[in-house]
């Protein structure tokens, strides 16, 4: 896996972050809505795309349906769990190279 | 009370078409159905709904754009009308389902829909075109053992769908050009923004 080079989109991030209790559709634009305080409303279009691509890559299953109920639910998987640890290492970097350049008001690391 | 209006648009005029659905919704006509050129409102609420015209994917089968739609219902948007592979999609202003968009990413989806649309018209376009042609190559080389009026009506006719068809070509390949431009652009955002 390509796991080292890989960049996620927020809807992907927050989608995994939400997964990680089983979810449809509706409650993962809900979840993210909320975790992000408002700022980030998926749409469904984006919501649905991201999904399937994410289903195929093996970082989240699709739960057996409940009878009776067409809504499927999703889980993230082992896999994408490890996805979600990496990218966090990443955005820890970009955090804490943003926070140097910007608070130290230093030209060290500009040069 | 509804009223029926028959219109027509090209594949091309889509956001056109979006457009105008949009304002007959701002005068309080809210589309319920929509078929080839023909088009249903009922006398609603002005601005009662926001209106979206979405080509679906050619490679998604049928139970997949049928779980597309439902996927889209669980958040609101309706499907209303449905164009060969075009739907009608709208959802309550109120509720502003279509605001969270990604614009960026969803013109480019599009644009990439509408261009597998027009290869795959292309591409019928040249295989009748091919056939005109090797029947017309075949009434002027071969010899065919048969009457003046059917070797007369067969070049005729092979003739007349070679330059129809080239005439169509003419017209489509700027449309598609001008498609893939738009593609073009749309990814060079993308290396910027989300």
């Amino acid at each position: 896996m390509e796991k080292n080079n890989i960049v996620l989109t927020e809807a992907v991030f927050y989608t995994l972050l939400a997964l990680h209790q089983p979810l449809h559709g509706y409650g993962i634009m809900q979840a993210t809505e909320r975790m992000s305080n408002g700022r980030l409303k998926l749409s469904a279009g984006t919501l649905y795309g991201a999904l399937s691509s994410i289903l195929n890559k093996g970082w989240i299953i699709e739960l057996p349906g409940n009878e009776g109920s067409r809504k499927k639910e999703y889980k993230i998987t082992e896999l994408g769990k490890k996805v979600v640890k990496t990218e966090l290492l990443r955005l820890a970097e970009l955090l804490e190279n943003g926070k140097k350049i910007i608070n130290n008001n230093s030209s060290q690391f500009i040069s | 009370m509804n009223k029926t209006v028959f219109k027509k648009f090209f594949v091309w005029e889509y956001e056109k078409e979006e457009n105008w659905l949009n304002e007959m919704s701002k005068k309080g006509w809210q589309l319920i159905n929509a078929q080839l050129f023909k088009y249903v409102f009922e006398k609603g609420e002005p601005n009662e709904y926001d209106y979206r015209l979405e080509l679906l994917d050619n490679k998604l089968g049928t139970i997949k754009s049928e779980e597309y739609i439902n996927f889209l219902k669980d958040s609101n948007i309706e499907n209303v009308g449905r164009c060969c592979n075009w739907i009608y999609l709208r959802s309550k202003k109120s509720e502003g389902s279509f605001n969270n968009e990604n614009k960026l990413y969803n013109s480019l989806i599009k644009a990439i829909h509408i261009d597998n649309l027009y290869q795959s018209t292309r591409n019928i376009i040249l295989y009748f075109l091919i056939f005109s042609l090797l029947g017309l190559f075949l009434c002027q080389k071969l010899d065919l053992n048969i009457n003046d009026f059917l070797s007369g009506f067969l070049t005729g006719f092979f003739t007349g769908t070679t330059i129809a068809l080239s005439l169509f070509s003419l017209i489509i390949i700027p449309i598609t050009n001008k498609n893939k431009k738009k593609i073009t652009e749309y990814i060079k955002d993308l290396s910027v923004l989300e």
